[in-house]
């Protein structure tokens, strides 16, 4: 009993509400909500769609469709359309409710089949299943004597009357001859035919909703529905292509579609529905025609069409710079924009293997990629490096010796974890200011990182090497010494990173992981940067106290104990969990909540969190957003945040959401420091102070701040504060 | 034009032997300018005599070592030595630098503090720790290296009452090779005393060991001590890890490398013989990357280098007081500075040039002090060009142990000068007045009638 209860709590009622919302694209129970109340404002429509969504989803729940596409509504909103359609159409009666159930049926089949078939390609199925089902009830319905289509809506009056008598009918009468601009009335009828209606009452509780839930798809769709009726009035179509239900489930749909929800709402996605929006109309008025013929209306076709065709269109592009298709559908325009704007700064970590500076120490870089020396065409992605003094002289006491100049015979080291491939270590050091242009590359190391990179390390020294080739390195394990063999007028050490093991393959566009640029003093991290000609670049230490509290190996599971803000002791227990893409999660079971993170060795950092925002994963989410995991003395990281994450909404942020496709003048960062000065001898008890700070056309005020304990190398607990909200978690298991 | 120097005249000795084409003259340069700011200024603004410090050498000294050392291991650090210079402006440019303090007394340590070191990055050195300075060094969390059982015991029980956990190392002393064998210092390696020292350091719950320390010797001329000293501090390291599985966070080898100063006695000068710092690196580091830590444990390295880092920033200027001819006829001449300023005088010859341009003529002479003391001798033998009252002179690389080993003998300390990047001078410690010297001085009430008439 109990676990049907959690069935119908957790999986029955959340589906019925998202079929709702997600007609709009949303996973909203607000949404939802007003959207069911707006379906029964004609009872029996929205009474005939809540019951087509109650069988599918009870047939789907029953058969062992896919849950969480069950839970977001995606197997179920077709049979709300149908439902609500046919209870529009048709007098209930046992025969009806028949139909309806095998049309409920026909819809989630459908909803399955063509949506796993569509899927393949990555496409939404869309309302096609809603068309076909009612094609399929529409056509032979006059051959059911007892299936009767409705009057009520020809004598709506009377319905509504016997339903809330006289005053009702007044309020609606008012309401429905309300003076509203003509523009406006179109508008709110079009949003109301969506569910099948046609009145003021409706259209304006759908905007209000879709307003409060988000302003992008609100601005989207007043956008669309102007498109179309400009354009329909410019072509003089507007009898043939102008109806309520036109403009609003097709025009405005396909706006809200493509402007926002399929692809990441731009200044590009807003130009392009005001073309796609005319475009629709042809479409629109030829399958009108052509269905004609069989008698039938095509509803929401054009709309679904459109958008299948125009996403496939956009995945078929190889080169994809601007007007970016969603990545991860998060159902909402807004948080599909601030996670892509935030993870397209960040994501430069997710592409690359993070390799390290091949030495020790402060080195130069004295040819950068492309460099003007040798560093040309195909083999321009190559760095070359020396050791310069104070002065930026590389060599003392003359230099007309290899021995005078500062780089030489200093330690190479491995720049990642690799097997060696090849190794050359038979050639001897040119005499200074003469090249050995026979053997180019004069002594070489390549390493295997990964199949299809390799690092190739050149110019080294005779009998240094301290690796064989088919050995295992680790990174930071000596590898040979610097020389000066090759095509090398003077020491140096020359990197590139290449897909192929041959020496002197050509080179590939590759940066370094973490190091550091030093300028008057100040140790700035870099992180997946290329280095430039002259900049002074040194490698990181890894901090083995935060390493290893981070370090979360599958399988393990803290358990904390906190107090909600309502001062009642909590337990959560959250265990990590490695996905079929192999990323890495924090799963908490009692919130149902997830926080995806990457641990590359030097840096921890969370990239989305999926769940209940209540919980103490989301505080810890927010507070260890990002920890670097080396020894740095200015100990000072930052990085940006979706701006998702704000809780204290002011007026600003509703507006933000408006212009947030063209200009966005909010930032939410977040920065994290040691509470101690760090250095090179760890102690086991580490405290991190990280905070969010959010700025709006650069005034900076504070959302929150935190505490993070570390003791004996393990995490020991953390502390968040926001606003009043003050949650003190204690690592009581790990 | 300047006006044609006068120069009294000499008589030589005429040597026999073999022609010399070299010939007897002098192969110093004057040296009239320091960092561009010419002597004869500097000395008629602060008096004679004067330290000046550059600023400029002590940055290029540490950069360079840093360099020498940061390219060849990953993880070195630097620890100001501050009883080579503990002026307060000097210490501060070395932490500028990115250095930690070495101390290693209760007076250093509060100078540390002062100049706004970190707890965590002072290192306690020395024999003589009381219970409140190693309970201040606990709570700052500063590393205390402990020299005998005797502070080994205080330290336990310290932690034990006041519930801390200091971050301990132990000095290690052992043969090296060299002679004089430094065995006063520290717990030996030879004869186990070391390993037992660990262990109840290990076995204690309130000590946590994080490093080995050694400290081989001073002015110390072979690159090979230190790597054998390296070579037995990894061993106990390696021990500590195999035997406790525990991961030792440093090895610090203390100082002992050699400026180019020239050790009395020494047949060539310093500068020729002197190992460079990358000789003593590479010594260093190849046995610490060649005994076979993996690379994410291996210790940090590190120095507690002062001598080297800061002599050749360090010059005496002063002032030639008189010149005259001693019983067996060598020229002697009397400084306005002696063993009082200039302490290291007892160690080496200095190399001392004039500070104005000199004919071709030189002679040998004796540099004696100011002071009314026998031994108050700078150098017993040196040839330099003819001096008269009022020349000056520049001592060089001077930076280490005279401005805190220095005398208040008969005299008052002068000024010490630093001279910045820029070329600017600032006074960084006044020349001492009456007044000072007598501040702490009291006098009994019977006394303080003056009884001579």
């Amino acid at each position: 009993m109990r676990q049907r209860l959690n069935t119908f709590r957790n999986l029955i009622f959340p589906a019925i509400l998202n079929s709702y919302s997600v007609i709009f694209f949303f996973n909203n129970r607000f949404l939802a909500l007003v959207l069911m109340l707006v379906t029964f404002l004609n009872f029996y429509a929205g009474l005939s769609g809540l019951l087509a969504v109650l069988t599918t989803v009870l047939i789907a729940n029953a058969l062992g469709f896919d849950k969480i596409q069950l839970r977001k509504g995606l197997y179920s909103f077709n049979a709300l359309l149908t439902g609500i359609g046919m209870g529009t159409f048709f007098d209930p009666g046992l025969v009806f409710f028949t139909l309806l159930a095998l049309a409920a049926l026909l819809t989630l089949i459908l909803s399955v089949t063509l949506g796993s078939w569509l899927n393949k390609y990555g496409l939404p199925v869309l309302s096609i299943p809603f068309v076909i089902t009612f094609w399929f009830i529409l056509l032979p319905s006059s051959q059911f004597e007892n299936l009767g289509l409705t009057q009520r809506n020809i004598y709506w009056m009377n319905e509504m009357y016997s339903m809330g008598g006289n005053s009702l009918l007044h309020f609606y009468q008012s309401v429905n001859s309300l003076p509203v601009h003509n523009l406006v009335d179109i508008y709110l009828r079009s949003m109301s035919s969506i569910f099948f209606q046609d009145n003021l009452i409706a259209g304006f509780f759908i905007v209000i909703a879709l307003l409060i839930c988000s302003r992008i798809t609100f601005s989207l769709s007043v956008i669309g529905f102007l498109s179309a009726y400009f354009f329909a009035r410019f072509t003089g179509s507007d009898t043939a292509s102008i109806n309520y239900y036109n403009i609003g489930a097709n025009y405005i749909m396909v706006s809200i579609a493509l402007g926002g929800f399929f692809v990441i709402p731009s200044k590009y996605s807003y130009s392009w529905i005001i073309l796609l929006v005319p475009l629709t109309t042809l479409v629109l008025l030829f399958f009108t025609r052509l269905f004609e013929f069989v008698q039938l209306p095509v509803f929401s076709l054009p709309f679904s069409f459109v958008v299948i065709l125009f996403v496939y269109f956009l995945q078929m592009r190889t080169k994809v710079s601007k007007f970016f298709l969603t990545p991860v559908q998060l159902y909402s325009p807004e948080i599909n924009l601030y996670t892509f704007n935030n993870n397209k700064d960040r994501n430069a970590q997710f592409l690359y293997f993070p390799l390290y500076l091949p030495f020790w120490g402060e080195w130069n870089v004295s040819q950068g990629q492309d460099g003007e020396h040798t560093h040309k065409g195909d083999w321009g992605k190559a760095f070359d490096f020396e050791i310069q003094d104070e002065n930026g002289k590389s060599y003392s006491s003359g230099g007309l010796l290899c021995e005078n100049y500062f780089c030489y015979n200093k330690p190479v080291i491995a720049p990642a974890d690799g097997f060696v491939e090849e190794i050359i270590d038979n050639i001897d050091d040119n005499e200074i200011d003469k090249v050995n242009t026979f053997n180019n590359w004069g002594n070489t190391i390549i390493i295997r990182h990964l199949n299809g990179l390799y690092t190739q390390l050149s110019h080294l020294k005779k009998g240094t090497f301290k690796v064989v080739k088919g050995e295992f390195v680790s990174r930071g394990d000596l590898l040979a010494h610097c020389g000066n063999s090759g095509r090398s007028p003077e020491p140096h050490l020359h990197f590139q990173v290449q897909i192929s093991p041959v020496i002197g393959s050509k080179t590939i566009d590759y940066p370094f992981g973490y190091f550091f640029e030093t300028k008057d003093y100040i140790h700035k991290l870099c992180q997946f940067k290329r280095p430039q000609l002259g900049d002074v670049v040194s490698g990181v230490n890894e901090n083995l106290t935060l390493k290893s509290a981070f370090e979360l190996m599958p399988n393990t599971s803290f358990t904390f104990r906190f107090e909600n803000e309502k001062g009642i002791g909590m337990i959560e227990k959250w265990e990590t969990f490695t996905d079929a893409y192999n990323q890495k999660y924090l799963y908490c079971s009692e919130t149902e909540s997830s926080a995806y993170y990457v641990n590359d060795g030097l840096m921890f950092y969370f990239t989305a969190f999926y769940g209940n925002k209540k919980s103490l994963l989301y505080y810890f989410y927010l507070s260890a957003y990002k920890i670097f995991l080396g020894n740095i003395d200015n100990n000072l990281i930052s990085d940006a945040m979706p701006l998702n994450i704000i809780t204290n909404k002011r007026i600003s942020y509703w507006f933000h959401d408006f212009i947030a496709p063209f200009y966005n003048y909010m930032r939410v960062n977040y920065s994290i420091k040691h509470a101690e000065n760090s250095s090179d001898i760890e102690s086991a008890c580490v405290v991190l102070n990280s905070k969010i700070d959010i700025s709006v056309f650069g005034k900076t005020r504070n959302e929150s701040t935190s505490d993070i304990f570390i003791n004996d190398r393990q995490l020991s607990g953390f502390n968040f504060k926001n606003g009043k909200t003050i949650i003190k978690a204690v690592c009581i298991k790990s | 034009m300047e006006k044609v120097r006068y120069e009294r005249p000499i008589i030589q000795k005429m040597n026999t032997g073999l022609m010399n084409k070299f010939g007897t003259r002098t192969e110093y340069e004057p040296v009239t300018h320091i960092e561009s700011v010419p002597v004869k200024s500097l000395l008629n603004d602060y008096g004679s005599p004067l330290f000046v410090i550059s600023e400029k050498q002590i940055r290029r000294n540490y950069q360079n070592a840093t360099r020498i050392f940061k390219t060849r291991y990953p993880k070195v650090q630097f620890a100001w030595s501050y009883k080579t210079n503990y002026m307060n402006a000097v210490c501060r440019v070395f932490h500028q630098e990115g250095s930690w303090a070495e101390v290693v007394s209760g007076f250093e340590y509060d100078k540390a503090l002062g100049n706004g070191v970190p707890g965590n990055k002072i290192i306690f050195n020395g024999p003589d720790k009381t219970d409140e300075q190693l309970l201040a060094a606990a709570r700052n969390n500063s590393l205390i290296h402990i020299d005998h059982y005797d502070e080994l015991y205080s330290l336990i029980r310290l932690s034990e009452e006041n519930k801390l956990k200091p971050r301990v190392a132990i000095r290690v002393n052992m043969d090296t090779g060299i002679y004089p064998k430094w065995d006063r210092f520290g717990f030996n390696f030879e004869n186990g005393q070391a390993w037992n020292a660990i262990t109840r350091i290990i076995n204690s719950e309130n000590l946590e060991l994080v490093g080995l320390h050694c400290h081989i010797g001073t002015f110390m001329l072979a690159p090979s001590a230190y790597a054998i000293a390296a070579t037995k501090l990894c061993e106990l390291t390696w021990k500590i890890k195999e035997k406790y599985n525990k991961v030792l966070q440093y090895i610090d080898l203390g100082g002992g490398f050699p400026s180019a100063n020239t050790l009395k006695g020494a047949y060539l000068p310093g500068s020729d013989t002197v190992p460079s710092i990358d000789q003593f690196a590479d010594a260093i580091t190849d046995v610490i990357l060649g005994f076979g830590f993996k690379h994410e444990e291996l210790p940090l390295l590190i120095l507690e280098s002062g001598r080297v880092l800061i002599d050749d920033a360090g010059y005496l200027l002063g002032t030639v007081l008189a010149t005259k001819r001693l019983s067996d006829g060598r020229r002697a001449t009397i400084l306005d500075f002696g063993v009082n300023s200039l302490f290291t005088a007892f160690w080496y010859d200095h190399k001392v040039t004039p500070a104005q341009a000199f004919g071709d003529h030189t002679e040998e002479m004796v540099l004696y002090g100011p002071l009314c003391m026998n031994i108050d001798i700078i150098r017993e033998s040196i040839t330099l060009p003819l001096l008269e009252k009022g020349n000056h002179l520049v001592v060089h690389k001077v930076g280490a142990y005279n401005m805190t080993q220095w005398m208040q003998f008969i005299t008052l300390r002068p000024n010490i000068l630093m001279i910045d990047l820029e070329n600017k001078t600032h006074v960084i410690r006044k020349s001492e007045t009456l007044q000072d010297l007598q501040a702490n001085e009291l006098i009994p009430s019977h006394l303080k009638e003056n009884t001579l008439k």
